[in-house]
């Protein structure tokens, strides 16, 4: 006791935090720092400098209002609009019940959907009034409504009524989708009851999205018509649901103690992985017609659909086996000892574990191939990359390549972005990689 | 107990299954190939083609805007062959700069600097993110907008950008050349003197008193003498024979500017341009990644522990940080070189006469498209096999040394 009351008080050390104590820390901790922090505002002073001046002073952005639609449904025919507008409705009413009963990553996604689509719905009506010229159907607002609008002033009655008009009206179909993403969540509140009904809509909406967007009887929108965002984010779907449990067959297929079943797994993905994807689509799309049975011809989307999943199920595989040969030893032979046959051993013991540490990597692959269905450009199929070809061709608008170009990278990139920080969210919430 | 084990039904024996199932995957997979193969025949003859590989010698017909010597005259196995050199030369190029521009942005992500490092992931996040395809044509379009010949953008009087490509000077063998190769020579043979020299001093000369176990064997004196010594004596001779020569042994020659364009210096055709910036900065986003993921794989403990016995920051990185690194990073850097080749591909979008827009052209025009395919494919293959095995022996030489990683 003597000697606590001896010892000195200690300060405890300077852990002052403020904006030039972070300065000094990160940008100027030692002299050559100091010089390179120099150099880097300079460069993004003039960087910056440059593309602000692009953007808001050279670019020509009117190109984007005006081809909104090719952009997001491509060559869609604008009277079956509103059967994707149903897709989505379904899609919202899902989403919104998996938001209310799982709450967590489901929920976030969901609000940030959901702010997406109210800021489309609450576009400053200004920019409308901008662009007048210009075809809007995409926001259902019909030509002489807009050129109407040039003439009311902001703040006057008439004004107000017409965003009433527009939003009420015009947007319904968006405005619909929003109501419902917020009803449902708050139904779905809670009531775990629901879940196994919302797992099985989300298998059915799979097809109810296929049968809505082909349509029928005098309603029928062929798949050549199908284009933009719209197939984009189809192929990226099909092919990233439909190449998963190939790849999982194929990467247990390599590890397979049967020689057979062994080298024709090897085979194919180290055939497929050495190949680029180009060529894969090219068999798809000249040279399956050949191996067809008489008159049967596969339809040109759904071959592109097929060489997408081909390709991706090996990379998959790859990906799998990796997470497979993670798994130890061990767990195999206990399974086997406590007598799980060999599909019960993997699908409840083995799978489990190799897919949680790989799931980096399979998001990983998931997003290479959402950037790689652009690809389908050169089929050439109208996907959102084959939508700017359409744009582009027309003579009116040449010369903005730039512009159509750094949009539709702006929308990849949206997507991209969001499926990678998704999987942080994943595996922080797994705990991958702490062990 | 022995009776029971042989009552096993067949249809439950293991052994039995397995040979079973074999066979039966082996039978399925045969009526697949018979299947598609009878389909391909009729679908062949539906559309009137035979299946031979004649077609390659006979005449192409097409022209080529760029590559080895070729002439529309010459056969179609020409043409492909020209195609696959120009894959193979984008490739090569595309992962030098690739490589180059990777290594920079992913140290610069580890910077302590936090500018520099937001800066460096800025980059790797957009040009990861989005499709190389976007990337090549928005560059092929940003290429066709540039000035014409006569108002070209001129970068320090020797890089002039305009709407017929990139200008770069060349350096080329001048007159002086030969003289100077006759010095290269005599230093090489120099440089065996003195290394074998050096060697059999130090194994005969010296040490005669050590165990035989512990003594180090004479090809070993020759790889530590090759550095210490032949190499230097290489490089004097090589200088001082560079001075010594009256002429000098290269020539550069800029671009200049002409009638009809730029004349001389080498010229990157637009195509060529954009597909190389496209490669080269897609795929070095992502060795970015694989060079700042392997440098943050060393257990922070060896820097500490390098600190700790007093090595300087320069020496953490060269002598233990980097040797750690470099065998986490081949592998995954490797697959980034492959899909680089791969992606090469995408130039058919644009128009860059590599071999797979090569061969597109051949299909078009001969109809074979099963045999061009088959060809294409294998092409792929053996760049990929050849680049594999190549890191692979790199990897190997460089984890040979206890490394257990």
């Amino acid at each position: 006791m003597d000697n606590l009351a001896v010892t000195q008080e200690v300060k405890p050390p300077n852990t002052k935090k403020g904006p030039v104590k972070w300065l000094k820390d990160n940008l100027l901790n030692t002299w050559y720092n100091a010089v390179l922090t120099c150099f880097a505002l300079v460069f993004l002073f003039l960087v910056f400098q440059g593309v602000f001046t692009w953007v808001f002073t050279q670019a020509k952005w009117q190109v984007i209002p005006a081809y909104l639609q090719v952009f997001l449904t491509g060559p869609y025919p604008k009277e079956q609009i509103w059967q994707i507008w149903i897709v989505l409705c379904t899609l919202s009413v899902l989403l919104g019940l998996s938001a209310g009963i799982w709450h967590g990553l489901v929920f976030k996604l969901s609000i940030a959907i959901a702010s997406i689509g109210l800021i489309s719905l609450l576009i400053p009506l200004e920019i409308v009034n901008s662009i007048a010229s210009i075809d809007l159907t995409f926001l259902f607002v019909p030509l002489e409504f807009v050129n109407k609008k040039i003439e009311t002033e902001p703040g006057t009655l008439e004004f107000n009524l017409n965003i009433i008009h527009l939003i009420f009206f015009k947007r319904r179909w968006l405005l619909g989708s929003l109501v419902l993403l917020v009803v449902t969540f708050f139904l779905g509140r809670n009531k775990h009851v629901l879940k196994q009904w919302v797992i099985g809509g989300w298998i059915l909406s799979f097809p109810w999205t296929m049968i809505m967007l082909h349509g029928f009887g005098e309603n029928t929108v062929s798949t050549t018509n199908w284009g933009g965002l719209l197939l984009t984010l189809i192929l990226a779907t099909v092919g990233i649901v439909a190449c998963f449990p190939l790849g999982v067959l194929l990467a247990l297929g390599r590890r397979s103690q049967l020689p057979a079943i062994k080298w024709v797994s090897t085979i194919y993905i180290e055939t497929v992985r050495g190949v680029p994807l180009i060529t894969i689509l090219f068999i798809g799309n000249i040279i399956l017609p050949i191996f067809m049975p008489g008159d049967f011809q596969l339809d040109k989307v759904i071959r592109a659909m097929i060489g997408l999943t081909l390709f991706s199920a090996a990379y998959m595989a790859e990906n799998v086996r990796g997470g497979l040969q993670a798994v130890p030893q061990g767990q195999v032979e206990a399974a086997q000892a406590v007598g799980l046959t060999y599909p019960k051993t993997m699908l409840f013991i083995v799978l489990p574990q190799a897919l949680r540490s790989v799931i980096p990597a399979i998001v990983g692959q998931f997003i290479a191939l959402f950037k790689d269905t652009s690809l389908v450009y050169i089929i050439p199929l109208f996907d959102l990359l084959g939508a700017t070809k359409s744009v582009l061709g027309n003579p009116k608008w040449q010369g903005l390549q730039a512009e159509v170009y750094l949009f539709v990278a702006v929308i990849y990139f949206a997507f991209t972005y969001a499926m990678s920080s998704v999987s942080q969210k994943i595996e922080a919430d797994l705990g991958v990689g702490k062990h | 107990m022995a009776e029971n084990s042989t009552n096993i039904p067949f249809y439950r024996d293991i052994r039995f299954l397995k040979v079973f199932f074999q066979i039966l995957f082996v039978i399925g997979i045969i009526l697949l190939a018979g299947f598609l193969y009878s389909n391909m025949l009729n679908g062949l003859s539906r559309q009137g083609i035979k299946l031979d590989w004649a077609f390659l010698k006979s005449e192409a017909g097409f022209g080529i805007s760029e590559g080895i010597d070729y002439d529309p005259s010459d056969s179609y196995l020409k043409a492909f062959w020209v195609g696959v050199v120009n894959t193979i030369r984008v490739s090569i190029v595309g992962i030098c700069c690739a490589t180059i521009i990777g290594f920079f942005f992913g140290i610069a992500r580890l910077s302590s600097n936090w500018l520099i490092q937001k800066i460096a992931a800025i980059y790797v996040e957009c040009f990861r993110n989005i499709p190389l395809l976007l990337q090549i044509l928005f560059w092929a379009a940003l290429i066709r907008s540039l000035p014409k010949a006569e108002n070209s953008i001129v970068i320090s009087d020797s890089i002039i950008l305009n709407v017929q490509g990139i200008y770069l000077p060349s350096f080329e063998p001048g007159t002086g050349f030969t003289t100077w190769s006759w010095y290269l020579l005599g230093g090489v043979i120099l440089a065996i003197i003195v290394v074998l020299g050096f060697a059999a001093f130090r194994h005969f000369g010296r040490d005669h008193e050590l165990q035989q176990i512990d003594r180090p064997s004479f090809i070993s004196h020759i790889i530590f003498g090759a550095k210490w010594t032949a190499a230097p004596t290489f490089l004097i001779v090589a200088i001082a024979g560079w001075f010594l020569t009256s002429e000098p042994p290269f020539v550069t020659t800029s671009p200049v500017l002409q009638r009809f364009g730029y004349v001389g210096g080498m010229n990157l055709s637009p195509e060529f341009s954009a597909l190389l910036i496209g490669l080269a900065v897609y795929t070095s986003a992502f060795i970015a990644e694989v060079v700042r993921s392997g440098i943050q794989a060393v257990v922070k403990g060896q820097r500490e522990a390098a600190r700790a016995v007093g090595l300087k920051e320069s020496q953490v990185l060269r002598l233990v940080v980097i040797p750690q690194a470099i065998p986490i990073i081949v592998p995954p850097l490797t697959s980034q070189f492959l899909n680089l080749t791969k992606n090469s591909s995408l130039a058919v979008a644009i128009g860059y006469p590599e071999l797979f827009q090569v061969g597109e052209t051949m299909m078009n025009q001969t109809g074979q498209s099963i045999p061009i395919i088959g060809m294409i494919m294998v092409s792929y293959l053996i760049m990929s096999l050849t680049t594999s095995v190549f890191m692979n022996w790199y990897n190997h030489r460089i984890t040979r040394f206890g490394q257990s990683r």
